[in-house]
């Protein structure tokens, strides 16, 4: 199972743990191919994540008011640009998770959602090149940051 | 019905044991996702007095999710009113609309002018509530 833990250097980024840091080898000196294929899906997996996440994102751009039928704003495409470009700047993070979800809300913003069992992280775009996040953990108060 | 007992109405004040429901479009749910999205409960800019619920006792799931502009595009979450009090200090009153379906009420506290920072917490455990009881899901959608 995955293991969240929030980068220093980027604390807006879920990160995640599977393959610990090692050599890589196993007892007897040589790479576990079970591992190496292991990691192969993963990474192929993540590349999947990533391309869903930005295929949503071009549907929102599609959106038009009212979506929903019940008032709501579609995000102009200048957001949703911005958008697209802070889901490349996670993509090229190493080891950055794709959010599991990109919605957009009925104020006209755009959510990335990050839901792994009880922990809840999101970046909500209010403005081009503008992100307010909040992190929700059990047993915490929830924080919340604005990120240019 | 016994003499003397009269029928409830859409203006009479909201009891501690009723539910509500709650409009939730499709999009703000995902396949493999415990919780709808938290923005299925930010008022639009027009909700200026509160989000909009709907008395159980009025309506049912299925007519709810039949109704208005994008018929048979919403999940249905049902809530508590006695836990909406409890658990997140949240009211609901009456507030019949000719132009919605019967039974339309409104959640006061989350209205556009709600600080954002605190209506952001409460989106979040309302939808954590409603994750619990969605009682109808589109048709499209009935797997998730």
């Amino acid at each position: 199972m995955p293991q969240v833990q929030q980068s220093s250097l980027a604390p807006s980024l879920v990160r995640f743990t599977v393959f610990r840091e090692t050599s890589g080898l196993s007892p007897s000196g040589l790479a576990s191919s079970e591992e190496h294929e292991a990691r192969k899906a993963w990474v192929g997996w993540l590349k999947e994540l990533w391309d869903e996440r930005t295929d949503d994102l071009l549907q929102i751009r599609m959106l038009e008011d009212d979506w929903d039928g019940l008032g709501a704003q579609a995000p102009d495409a200048a957001l949703v640009d911005s958008a697209i470009d802070l889901l490349k700047m996670l993509r090229d993070e190493d080891n950055a998770y794709p959010p599991t979800r990109v919605v957009a809300g009925p104020t006209g913003t755009i959510v990335f959602e990050w839901q792994v069992e009880d922990t809840y992280l999101e970046a909500e775009i209010v403005r081009p090149f503008g992100a307010e996040w909040m992190l929700s953990k059990p047993g915490q108060p929830i924080v919340h940051w604005d990120k240019q | 019905m016994p003499i003397g007992t009269r029928v409830k109405t859409e203006q009479d004040p909201v009891s501690l044991h009723e539910y509500v429901l709650r409009r939730i479009h499709q999009n703000m749910f995902s396949a493999g996702q415990p919780l709808p999205s938290r923005l299925a409960f930010r008022p639009t800019k027009h909700d200026t007095e509160g989000i909009s619920v709907f008395r159980e006792e009025f309506v049912s799931p299925k007519e709810l999710a039949g109704a208005g502009r994008k018929p048979g595009e919403y999940y249905i979450a049902r809530l508590s009113i006695q836990e909406l009090k409890d658990i997140l200090g949240l009211s609901v009153i009456p507030d019949p609309d000719d132009s919605q379906p019967p039974g339309h009420a409104l959640i006061p506290e989350l209205k556009t002018s709600t600080p954002n920072r605190t209506a952001k917490e409460l989106h979040l455990k309302l939808a954590a509530l409603a994750s619990k009881s969605i009682v109808h899901r589109p048709e499209s959608n009935q797997n998730r």
